[in-house]
């Protein structure tokens, strides 16, 4: 009897973190339009990252026309307070089919209903302000409106972002650089809080990528706001993706699908 | 002793005639350097001011200036921007030597004065024009988003947009330094940022002028920050390094949009530098311009 109790409670506990994985839900990355860093090259990060989530078995999909916003905005809607974790990955624009440019929609969007239930589902952007839109529709409106919070911008450039040790562990691909457009740590308010600074200024007041949390709802990760350079962002968004939705450190880029073998083969 | 006895010697007064001479010409000399000297921008600068607009333009004279960034100046960024990907930089590359007939540039970004008595008068309407605050009071710099916008003001006018050699001479003078007013980064001489936001008393851009600390060789102002500035050239990373003409040159023949230069409000060291340029999608960059025309053959 002590053996069978030992046992169950052993398959529990082997059990929890596969929880977490059958929670996952899925990831929509579009770049049909980018604003900042060319459409080429995002799509080229698009590539990676699709790759990497490939080959972690997280299930994605790619709209890389202009063409499949409103397809965005069905996949988004579907996936609002379906009980999975889904990450949205934008490259710059905000299209207009998940948040009516201009802050038309202050609230209640397709996009802010999206991070407004405990799902905790994600927006990952990267290459520059944080929904800022195409030739700036929405300008630091759009921030602002998502996160119900008066006055917070994403202004500075050159701002040194050094790897935190959580940051090496979740994302191996992430190197200290500079960023243009980081996230203004000491303007968060409200019930928004840092869950994971990857990289940050001396002061921690700027940091990107950053994973900050709306309570137990959603979550917004700036990631990688940079004009130009090289910096790994598609790698980066799987790696920073598979650990949000195993919750658990993963090997840098090359040895990903190594990890998941392994998780296959316990699984 | 009678007068005709104490006659001073014809080879020293010969002397003294030569050293009267030769301090005049040095005090001719000196002054003629003060007065025509392209580098240093607190002496007299030579201004117009045009009717139509009502703008001060400042003088640029005919010759050659160091344009782009040099592999000397690449091993001193990576002091300054040591994060920074050195790939970064291959579009202000390699550095060259640029003749550039005259020109009058305006001495500070078109305002929003301007720009409005410009859409009051000819009905124009922009495609995007941000006239809203914190950016629209009268002497603030007018945030001219599209490139289009900014050509039909210079039309209007009379002037013309700067090629882009044009605007980084006006904004660097001869000697290839890194900032309007040489190669040390000092934020309190732009519209820029400190890393605060407020640092300069202004939220966003200030009014024009607010910095002449920071004014280039030629007298310009805010050549760096406040507003990135359309010059007429298209864009391509790639123009540099196919050998283009070193006499006036106006760019190539199309590009990914067209290029800004100067920095922003929001910018720090790295993109107010005076050979930075961007191009394609110019995101997040606020963006105004300044015009300038021709000069006279015989200036």
């Amino acid at each position: 009897m002590r053996n069978i109790f030992l046992s169950l409670t052993l398959i529990a506990l082997m059990a929890l973190p596969l929880t977490s994985v059958f929670a996952a839900g899925e990831v929509a990355i579009y770049t049909g339009i980018t604003q900042w860093i060319g459409k080429a090259a995002a799509d080229e990060q698009a590539e990676i990252c699709v790759g990497m989530l490939d080959d972690a078995g997280i299930t994605n999909t790619w709209y890389d026309s202009d063409g499949q916003a409103g397809d965005l905005a069905d996949w988004m809607e579907s996936a609002t307070g379906n009980g999975a974790l889904d990450i949205c990955v934008l490259y710059g624009d905000f299209p207009p089919e998940i948040y009516p440019e201009g802050n038309a929609q202050t609230d209640g969007s397709i996009a802010e209903t999206f991070i407004e239930t405990t799902d905790g589902d994600v927006f990952i952007n990267h290459a520059d302000y944080m929904f800022w839109g195409l030739a700036g529709r929405n300008r630091e409106g759009g921030l602002q409106n998502m996160m119900d919070i008066d006055g917070i911008v994403m202004w500075d450039d050159d701002t040194p972002m050094v790897v935190t040790s959580e940051g090496a562990d979740i994302s191996p691909s992430l190197t200290d650089y500079a960023s243009d457009r980081p996230f203004h740590t000491d303007e968060l308010d409200g019930d928004w809080e840092i869950e994971v600074s990857l990289a940050q200024n001396d002061d921690g007041t700027r940091a990107d990528p950053i994973i900050v949390r709306d309570g137990n709802l959603g979550r917004l990760i700036p990631m990688i706001q940079t004009n130009g350079g090289d910096e790994p962002k598609g790698a980066i968004a799987a790696e920073v993706i598979t650990w949000l939705m195993m919750q658990t450190p993963v090997e840098p880029a090359g040895k990903l699908s190594t990890t998941w073998g392994e998780l296959k083969a316990v699984r | 002793m009678r007068f005709s006895e104490v006659r001073i010697p014809r080879w020293r007064g010969f002397l003294t005639s030569l050293l009267v001479l030769l301090i005049l010409m040095l005090l001719a000399f000196a002054c003629h350097e003060r007065a025509s000297s392209p580098l240093v921008g607190t002496l007299p600068i030579q201004t117009i001011t045009t009717p139509k607009d009502e703008a001060v333009m400042v003088y640029v004279p005919a010759g050659e200036f160091l344009m782009g960034t040099s592999d000397a100046d690449i091993e001193h960024f990576k002091e300054i921007f040591p994060l920074r990907d050195i790939a970064r930089f291959d579009n202000e590359r390699p550095q060259r030597s640029v003749f550039v007939d005259a020109f009058y540039i305006d001495k500070y970004e078109v305002t929003n004065i301007q720009y409005k008595r410009f859409l009051a008068e000819t009905g124009y309407v922009p495609k995007q024009y941000l006239d809203y605050p914190p950016h629209n009071d009268p002497n603030f710099p007018a945030p001219v988003l599209e490139w289009e916008d900014a050509v039909a003001y210079a039309k209007w006018a009379g002037k013309r947009l700067p090629t882009e050699a044009e605007w980084e001479k006006a904004a660097r003078g001869t000697d290839g330094r890194h900032w309007p007013w040489g190669n040390e980064w000092d934020g309190t001489k732009l519209s820029g940022n400190d890393g605060t936001g407020l640092k300069d008393g202004y939220k966003e851009t200030a009014p024009v002028g607010q910095f002449p600390q920071g004014v280039s060789p030629y007298g310009a102002h805010d050549m760096a920050g406040n507003l990135w500035e359309w010059v007429s050239d298209w864009y391509d990373p790639n123009y540099y390094r196919t050998s283009p003409p070193n006499v006036n040159p106006k760019g190539p023949e199309t590009g990914d949009g067209h290029v800004l230069k100067g920095g922003g409000w929001a910018e720090n060291l790295d993109f107010t530098r005076c050979a930075n340029r961007q191009g394609g999608n110019p995101g997040s960059l606020i963006r105004g311009f300044r015009c300038v025309i021709d000069a006279p053959p015989e200036e």
